[in-house]
């Protein structure tokens, strides 16, 4: 039997005390005959920036849509520390293409109920967060991949979230859309989100990451956090776990 | 709820279609006043009426067919371009993010169809037709709400059904309800079991002849009988009811 439960941490326990800002509690989930998490446990701590790698099919979406109560046929918890706000910037976001950069984040923030007043001003101030001031009255048909990639990221940003999750957020991008967009990620650090990032770009993931976990398939997976990948890059590391999960297997 | 609409409509009142609309509800009827499609002899009171009616009965058919264009893929191009989920997430549940693209696009058809009647008032006026103010205001809005309905029954299909298949059924749709009456009248009259049957099933598509006729009689001030107002506001509402319903259901199996 498939049941799913989300709880969240309530009273009792102060948000300085407990660093983890999500916990993922014996986490089982297949589709039909594949199974992608078996007895998945995971924690995110508050105020790092976590990268989610591994191939494709390894179930990185699924764990964020999971995170985001997307995906709610699964067995296991997904604990929340208090009421944490989430925030989302997905791989193609779509935004109106008849709206400006601008006019989109209104309409995100009228959806939210803000007041005109508050939505004109916070827009403002997220476009220029994203760094994309100067193109806040262009119509969204006309941004770059980069442009609308930042775009998603200042709607993620939209209510001063907690934990930003940012899939593939730099894929398609050039070096320079990729620099500003581990830029920006950083900024977020700064400010004290837990940014849960899924990436195939190994080399962005080792700019930015703090730490985060390598998924191979249901049975293997692992942690791993920046002094490890200051030793081992994290594409050597990727491929040693890979050829380790394809030995088992055998075996 | 407000933003989704507002934005629905602005994405879809293009200024091309409104231009298209004007010259094609212009076209009827200069067709019909000019052509002569209607002559009742030596009755020019009659003509008029004649003329008029069969203005209002092809506006609202071809106002019909506007409505299933307008609506036929709306929905099932939400689902797809996943604009659902970060909606869902801003606060906007799925339900309601249906039910608002239902109502927009009952907006849009409306303000569609009342750009088609641009040339119709200008010959209304010119012509002194056998109205008033507020015949004409009342049967206009009942003309409205008509195509609104239609766009309504359209949105809900494309929750089930792919676009296409909403298309045909639309059409469809419009051409048995703009001649309901008749082609039930017909199937009655044929006496056999299937007639009785298909007649029945007839019940579940919208009398738009009905809605015409009150329309008519709205704007030639000949509004006597209620039933007809009843029908049609009975109709609005169970519309109304399907659309809220269908929108809880398909948010329940799509799980967002």
């Amino acid at each position: 039997m498939i049941c799913y439960t989300v709880c969240k941490f309530k009273s009792g326990i102060k948000n300085a005390e407990v660093k983890d800002v999500i916990k993922i509690k014996n986490l089982n989930k297949r589709f039909g005959d594949k199974v992608i998490f078996q007895n998945l446990n995971l924690e995110f701590e508050a105020g790092k920036v976590f990268a989610l790698i591994g191939p494709n099919g390894a179930g990185k979406t699924t764990l964020m849509r999971m995170i985001l109560g997307w995906e709610k046929d699964y067995e296991g918890e997904i604990v929340f520390n208090g009421d944490i706000r989430l925030g989302y910037s997905p791989e193609t976001p779509y935004f109106p293409e008849i709206l400006t950069g601008r006019q989109v984040l209104s309409y995100f923030m009228e959806v939210r109920g803000m007041k005109k007043a508050a939505y004109e001003t916070e827009s403002l101030r997220l476009m220029d967060e994203v760094g994309l001031d100067i193109k806040k009255d262009t119509l969204v048909k006309n941004y770059s991949k980069g442009m609308r990639q930042r775009l998603g990221v200042a709607q993620a940003l939209i209510g001063n979230p907690d934990v930003i999750l940012l899939d593939e957020p730099s894929a398609g991008l050039d070096f320079f859309g990729q620099q500003e967009m581990q830029g920006l990620i950083g900024k977020l650090k700064e400010q004290g989100k837990t940014v849960i990032l899924n990436s195939h770009l190994l080399y962005d993931v080792e700019k930015v990451a703090d730490c985060g976990y390598l998924f191979i398939n249901a049975h293997t997976f692992r942690h791993f956090n920046k002094s490890e990948f200051e030793k081992e890059s994290l594409a050597d590391m990727f491929i040693n776990t890979a050829k380790g999960a394809k030995y088992e297997s055998l075996n | 709820m407000k933003a989704l609409i507002k934005l629905h409509l602005k994405e879809n009142l293009k200024g091309r279609s409104f231009i298209l609309f004007g010259i094609l509800g212009g076209l009827v009827s200069l067709i019909l006043l000019t052509g002569g499609l209607i002559i009742v002899e030596n009755n020019p009171t009659e003509e008029a009426i004649s003329q008029l009616g069969t203005q209002w009965k092809l506006l609202s058919i071809i106002s019909g067919f506007a409505a299933v264009t307008v609506s036929m893929g709306t929905i099932e191009r939400h689902l797809k371009e996943k604009r659902a989920e970060l909606l869902a997430l801003h606060g906007l549940a799925f339900d309601r993010q249906l039910f608002s693209l239902a109502i927009g696009n009952s907006l849009v058809s409306m303000m569609l169809s009342a750009i088609l009647t641009l040339v119709f008032v200008l010959i209304i006026i010119i012509d002194q037709a056998p109205t008033n103010l507020l015949g004409f205001t009342a049967a206009f809005i009942s003309y409205l709400l008509s195509t609104g309905i239609v766009a309504l029954i359209v949105s809900t299909l494309n929750m089930f059904l792919p676009g296409i298949v909403v298309a045909v059924l639309g059409v469809f749709l419009v051409i048995i309800g703009s001649f309901h009456q008749v082609i039930q009248g017909m199937l009655l009259n044929n006496g056999q079991l299937a007639g009785r049957i298909l007649a029945k099933i007839m019940d579940f598509i919208p009398p738009l002849d009905v809605f015409n006729r009150l329309t008519r009689s709205l704007f030639f001030l000949e509004f006597k009988d209620g039933r007809d107002l009843i029908v049609f506001l009975i109709f609005i509402w169970l519309t109304l009811t399907v659309v809220f319903l269908a929108s809880k259901g398909v948010s329940r199996r799509e799980k967002i």
